[in-house]
């Protein structure tokens, strides 16, 4: 049994007033609510109480927190991870806001990540009974649900190997300097259920993050969403254009702090017995920049 | 009156706007160098201030510029604002890169602002790998 999905991530920006602007207005999230310093968010199509957690003061990724399907699941993986040498502490249910009980640590890579099973349920904005395809007065791009992210860590087979023996990870996609035994691992993406990935690493510094990914419906939503960029003055980074590396369709653009986000769409369904696809770095453009076959050169070098 | 941006060891020159930012006033006439992500969160865009002052009306984390590079003169260009003429470097790994109009429509508004004038000779401590050629 593998975790099931990416819940919630926490995040810092510079100001309060200009994320709301960018998360609330050009995405489209809906305010849950907002306390202090803090802006609780969540897409239409999430049931649970939130996904984003923005806290003003700096920038970059606080923490992750991926749900599993039952409560006792939590001992299950609180073992595996500290028989895999990390140490792990419980978080009593409240620790976070509207989130159950859980276990705390930090992965290999620097990420510090919570698993939970339980969050308070609010319903998705079109609600459980003949519900409509989606809410009729959607803002900007209205995206429907947070999917990914990719993180930075300067040893990419040990971010692997613990999501793979701690968390039952399987990686659907590797980029590896050439093919063989002398090939390095430059990537990894992996998904724990039937995503095209959850979680994914490069090579950089450890502990931080290079985007968190919302997915959209198709490429026209795609296209729509860079419509709405575009007219809200965001800074896109690349794309539109085709990932060969998940046959995602994309665009990466920045938050009024400078956290990247993504907007994904596409992709494919992945199983237990899903073949890992390779990539090979004289591949590169492609993995990253199928129809372009050019790659942003700050792409892989600007994180937060 | 419109302050003077120029960039060494190009020497390009250009205005910016009452309250606009050195990167948004550059973009405007498609002069680009190697930045990230335009909203003072990566760093990718630092640059040596050489001469003048900037502020900084939007804030900006520690992490990304800290108080000592300040102190030394490292601003940075998507979120600081030039208050007086300024003169600023790029890294010796980078290039300025021009649009299609980029010169001539500087050359025009620093025209219609009257501001045509060379910069002195103190300003571009290497002014003499700036040929004159390139101001116009
Ligand atoms: S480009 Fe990222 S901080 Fe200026
Ligand atoms: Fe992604």
């Amino acid at each position: 049994m593998a975790v099931m999905r990416l819940g919630y991530l926490h995040a810092r920006v510079t100001n309060l007033a200009e994320a709301k602007r960018h998360y609330v207005n050009t995405l489209g999230m809906q305010v849950v609510l907002e306390q202090d310093n803090r802006l609780y968010l969540k897409c239409w199509d999430e049931w649970d109480h939130h996904s984003l957690m923005l806290e003003e003061g700096g920038v970059g990724l606080i923490k992750l927190g991926y749900k599993v399907a039952k409560a006792e699941d939590l001992a299950y993986f609180e073992q595996k991870i500290e028989a895999f040498g990390v140490r792990t502490t419980r978080m009593s249910a409240g620790e976070n806001l509207a989130v159950g009980e859980g276990i705390r640590f930090t992965m290999p890579s620097g990420h510090l990540m919570e698993l939970y099973h339980e969050m308070e349920f609010t319903n998705t904005a079109v609600g459980l009974v003949n519900p409509p395809l989606f809410p009729r007065h959607l803002v900007g791009v209205g995206v429907p649900r947070l999917d990914h992210c990719l993180l930075k860590t300067d040893d990419i087979p040990l971010a692997e190997r613990f999501c793979i023996e701690a968390l039952d990870f399987k990686p659907a996609e590797r980029l590896v300097s050439e093919l063989g035994d002398t090939g390095e691992l430059m990537g990894t993406w992996l998904f724990c259920q039937h995503k095209t990935h959850d979680i994914a690493f490069v090579a950089g510094e450890q502990g931080r993050i290079h985007h968190w990914a919302y997915k959209l419906e198709n490429w026209d939503a795609i296209r729509h969403a860079g419509a709405i960029l575009s007219m809200d003055d965001t800074s896109v980074g690349f794309g539109p254009d085709i990932h060969g590396l998940s046959r995602g369709d994309t665009i990466y653009f920045f938050d009024p702090a400078g956290n990247r986000n993504e907007v994904f769409a596409g992709g494919y369904e992945t199983y237990q017995d899903f073949p890992t696809v390779t990539w090979t770095a004289d591949e590169i453009p492609r993995a990253v920049s199928y129809i372009g076959r050019e790659i942003a050169e700050n792409h892989f070098t600007v994180d937060t | 009156m419109s302050h003077v941006v120029t960039i060494l060891p190009d020497g390009a020159r250009f205005p910016v706007r009452p309250g606009e930012t050195l990167l948004a006033a550059a973009r405007r006439y498609g002069f680009a160098y190697r930045v990230g992500c335009r909203e003072g969160g990566c760093g990718a865009c630092k640059l040596e201030l050489v001469s003048g002052e900037l502020v900084y009306s939007k804030t900006v984390a520690e992490s990304v510029l800290s108080d000592q590079e300040h102190a030394r003169g490292i601003c940075l260009p998507c979120r600081a604002v030039p208050v007086t003429d300024v003169v600023i470097r790029l890294d010796a790994t980078d290039r300025l890169r021009r649009g299609p109009f980029s010169d001539r429509l500087a050359k025009r508004d620093l025209n219609k602002a009257d501001r045509l004038d060379v910069p002195a000779e103190s300003e571009l401590s290497d002014s003499n790998n700036v040929p004159a050629a390139k101001l116009s």
